[in-house]
């Protein structure tokens, strides 16, 4: 790695000592013995809503304005489950939902997962689909 | 048919597989100043746009809409876009001006902006704009690894090799779709085997993609494509608020991404709207920057033939690489599908990428053979790494690899295989046997792998899918059956997923699992003396392929027949008819060889059987003043009865000189000592004999081979140094006496 090298003393891994993981677990309790001793789930190492905010801050800082704006939608993903994910993706696809569908996921983003920047994606979508004829209509078939 | 056969030769080159077709500006099918380009402007009326290149808000379709929301940043933007383009692509290629300023203002351009600053370029001004727009300082390359089988060793052991090559990242698919939660086990697996911190992905469909990242399994994912107009990304399936929402549901669960785009998509599903290629490309960068990934792939990707069939194309491809860094995305830069039938074509076009340096120079380089390749790419292949380590190492560029040699790389290969047997064994997954283990060792490609049953396999991949079972069971497995490295590389990985460092732009691991990414590992080229330059120990490691030799140490053939020679004081002039033959200084001494490998006792043998095959008598003397052999052979007639001498150095070039002639010039000369077999040494003799003996000669002929010099340059050269090291000056030529 050369002369690049010289810089990793930089590397972002300062900041280790604030970590929890979605779980709640702090990163200094996360070791190889424990997971070779049959301890742990993903969960325990998957990334938190506050890392997530965290890295948001530091691609903010570092002028990446979209880059942190997808890392604080990302934050509030962090404990929408794996089907409504993917729910709420099939129905931002064209044709799919209808202005109302679309309404309700962002209701239940802001409300039920408080989500509230995931909840004005999917609104400006709708509207965008409105004026575009992207929704799905009634005659239309949803899976197309 | 052509009537020229030089016309039918070029015909059939390779060159002329690959399909050229002229501008046609409706279809999308130019690369750059379609009449239907918009020209840039941008308006804003209470902190909102309402126009961009020519349209009011009230015609913008969909993408235009997302980008005026998202991608165009409004602080920046009345500034920038009052700005001249020509003044923009100047500050691209200024060493004088950093790279942080360029970025604040392309921040504020649209596309049709984007594209004018860069039409401004040539190729080398785009290299030059790559290497200082990047952004990442240290360059990188990813690797494809898949194959035809599926087969969980044979993807372990290359995921092994490619990570142990130098690969930063590893991009993986499926040949069927179900097994790929095991692709990606036996990537991530085989990957950590071969160098920790390597990142790999599965390209599957999204919903699997989500399901083999909460597994633990894979690190990344490219797979977000977007495209330059509404209807061809709503073929696509998507819109830019889907695979934006889709980008922040990766970033959700700790996962990489890059956008996926490229030149020619929109033409290719007859959607362009009579736009350019890189017009329709800056709006996908635009949006690609608007969702707010990190980065992207492009460099036309899949398309690539599109682009290179029209003039400018491969220009064009660089261009979009180049827009990529522009807007501070992280640029993996295509050479991954198959550009061209020609392999002149397509090192050239590498060029563009390699010199500058990119982010990922291949966004998937094929490290297994083509055959393999489940993308249909290979554009370069396992084959072409040899020919890549030597570019890298002939332009001092460093192209992400590095030479390795059999012995460890089967070893890793093998290590890999048996570490996903164990995993294997745990999970209760049908055996990888022992023979799949010494085929994924040493294979060539998936046809030496044995066959598996797909049934049980593919019963037991969905098990896993959809079961409790995740890459922690894998890392508990290896840690307790004697893996206790990759386990810990394993764990690494899945530790790193919390910390989420590696989501930021242009992020790769180094093999202590430091990130390198555009926040610590930034770009800072501001000219010479500056950014990323290749010294030190990884310079060391380019430079030594394993194909280099010492060239101080001697390299005889251990067959070689050895001839000894016995000095018998100084060589006195002769007198009557006799051809004297005049050696080199290290001949029959330190140098037993020609640079053709003939011994020198048999060439000598030879060059005197045919002075005796002309009844002539030769003796041999040793010239110890000189290794030049217009001088060896000078001194040699000087010292022949008859005045004539055949002059021979040690590596075997040969001349017949005669007596009063310049010391340059001579009777007959073969210079290209590689061509001499021993039968020509015999011709030489009876030839130089025939002289001689004022007998007419017909000189000889050898074969020229325009490629001899290539070959044998490096060699005449060590063996001549050799021979001029044995140099004496002032010391009188020798009579040698020639022991069998």
């Amino acid at each position: 790695m050369t002369d690049s090298e010289k810089n990793t003393s930089r590397s972002a891994r300062l900041h280790d000592h604030s970590i929890i993981s979605k779980s709640g677990v702090p990163l200094e309790d996360l070791s190889l013995d424990r997971v070779a001793a049959g301890w742990g789930e993903m969960a325990d190492f998957s990334i938190s809503r506050q890392a997530l905010l965290h890295q948001a801050e530091i691609a903010t800082a570092s002028g990446r304005r979209q880059l942190g704006e997808n890392f604080r939608r990302a934050a509030e993903l962090v404990d929408v489950p794996d089907n409504i994910i993917l729910q709420i993706y099939e129905g931002l696809r064209p044709f799919r939902a209808t202005a109302a569908e679309l309404g309700e996921l962002a209701g239940q983003l802001r409300l039920q997962f408080h989500a509230p920047e995931c909840a004005r994606w999917v609104e400006e979508a709708a509207e965008v689909y409105v004026s575009r004829g992207l929704l799905k209509t009634a005659h239309e078939n949803s899976d197309r | 048919m052509s009537q020229s056969r030089r016309f039918a030769v070029r015909a059939a080159r390779e060159i002329n597989k690959d399909t050229f077709i002229q501008e046609w500006p409706e279809a999308g099918l130019v690369v750059l100043g379609a009449t239907a380009d918009p020209h840039p402007s941008l308006r804003l009326e209470n902190g909102r746009i309402v126009e961009m290149d020519g349209k009011p808000r009230e015609q913008f379709d969909m993408i235009d809409t997302f980008i005026a929301c998202h991608a165009i940043q409004l602080d920046v933007a009345e500034e920038a876009m009052a700005m001249d383009s020509l003044q923009f692509a100047r500050m691209l290629v200024d060493i004088h001006v950093p790279r942080a300023q360029v970025i604040r203002l392309m921040n504020g351009l649209t596309a049709a902006k984007l594209v004018d600053v860069v039409s401004y370029l040539n190729v080398v001004e785009m290299m030059m704009a790559l290497q200082k727009m990047r952004v990442r300082r240290t360059p990188a390359n990813q690797a494809h690894v898949t194959n035809r089988k599926d087969s969980p060793a044979l993807l372990a052991a290359d995921a092994a090799e490619a990570a142990f090559r130098g690969f930063a990242e590893i991009e993986t698919t499926v040949g069927v779709a179900r097994y790929a939660p095991w692709n990606a086990l036996a990537v991530l697996v085989g990957s950590q085997t071969g160098r920790g911190g390597v990142l790999t992905q599965c390209a599957v469909e999204e919903a699997m993609s989500l399901k083999l990242a909460m597994k633990g399994l894979t690190t990344y994912a490219e797979t977000l494509s977007v495209y330059g107009t509404d209807p061809a990304f709503i073929d696509g399936d998507d819109t830019p608020w889907s695979k934006g929402f889709l980008a922040s549901a990766y970033a959700s669960r700790g996962v990489k991404i890059r956008f996926t785009s490229g030149t020619g998509s929109e033409a290719l599903m007859a959607h362009a709207y009579g736009q350019s290629m890189l017009y329709l490309e800056a709006r996908c960068l635009l949006m690609t920057k608007g969702a707010g990934s990190q980065g992207v792939q492009n460099g036309s990707i899949s398309c690539i033939a599109l682009p290179e069939s029209l003039p400018g194309g491969v220009a064009a491809v660089a261009a979009e690489n180049l827009l990529a860094a522009m807007l501070d995305l992280e640029v993996a830069t295509g050479n991954d599908a198959m550009a061209s039938h020609s392999d002149i074509r397509k090192s050239a076009k590498l060029m563009l990428q390699f010199l500058p340096g990119s982010d990922f120079i291949f966004s998937g380089y094929s490290s297994i053979p083509k055959q393999d390749n489940m993308f249909g790419g290979g554009n370069l292949d396992a084959d072409d790494l040899d020919d890549y380590l030597v570019l890298q190492r002939d332009m001092k560029v460093d192209g992400g690899l590095r030479p390795v040699c059999e012995n460890e790389t089967l070893a890793v290969r093998r290590r890999a295989a048996e570490a996903l047997a164990v995993v294997f064994d745990s999970f209760g997954f049908p055996p990888i046997t022992k023979a799949e283990i010494d085929a994924a060792e040493t294979a060539y490609a998936s046809p030496d792998m044995p066959d598996r049953d797909m049934a049980a396999d593919l019963a037991a991949a969905e098990r896993f899918l959809s079961g409790p079972d995740t890459v922690l069971g894998a890392v508990q497995a290896l840690a307790k059956n004697g893996f206790p490295d990759i386990a810990q590389n394993i764990f690494e990985i899945e530790r790193q997923r919390v910390i989420g460092d590696y989501l930021q732009p242009s992020a790769i691991f180094t093999r202590g699992f430091d990130v390198l990414s555009g926040l610590n590992d930034a770009n800072d080229y501001m000219g010479p003396g500056t950014g990323y330059r290749l010294s030190g120990t990884r310079w060391e490691e380019i430079s030594n392929i394993p194909q280099a030799y010492d060239p101080r140490l001697p390299r005889h053939a251990a067959s070689a027949v050895t001839l000894t020679v016995e000095e018998c004081g100084e060589a006195q002039p002769g007198s009557g008819l006799e051809v004297v033959i005049a050696v080199g200084p290290a001949f029959g001494t330190r140098l037993q060889q020609t640079v053709n490998d003939l011994p020198l006792a048999e060439v000598l043998a030879q060059l005197l059987a045919g002075a005796a095959d002309e009844g002539v008598a030769a003796r041999v003397i040793k010239i110890y003043r000189t290794s030049d052999l217009g001088q060896i052979s000078f001194e040699g007639s000087r010292l022949s009865g008859s005045g004539i001498a055949i002059g021979i150095q040690s590596k075997g070039t040969t001349v017949i000189h005669r007596r009063g002639l310049l010391p340059l010039n001579n009777l007959e000369l073969f210079s290209q000592a590689s061509q001499l077999s021993l039968e020509h040494y015999r011709s030489i003799g009876r030839n130089a004999a025939r002289y001689a003996s004022g007998r007419p000669v017909e000189p000889l002929l050898v074969p020229v081979d325009n490629m001899a010099r290539l070959k044998y340059i490096v060699k005449t050269t060590i063996l001549h140094r050799h021979e001029t090291e044995c140099v004496q000056s002032g010391r009188p030529a020798e009579s040698l006496k020639i022991n069998e």
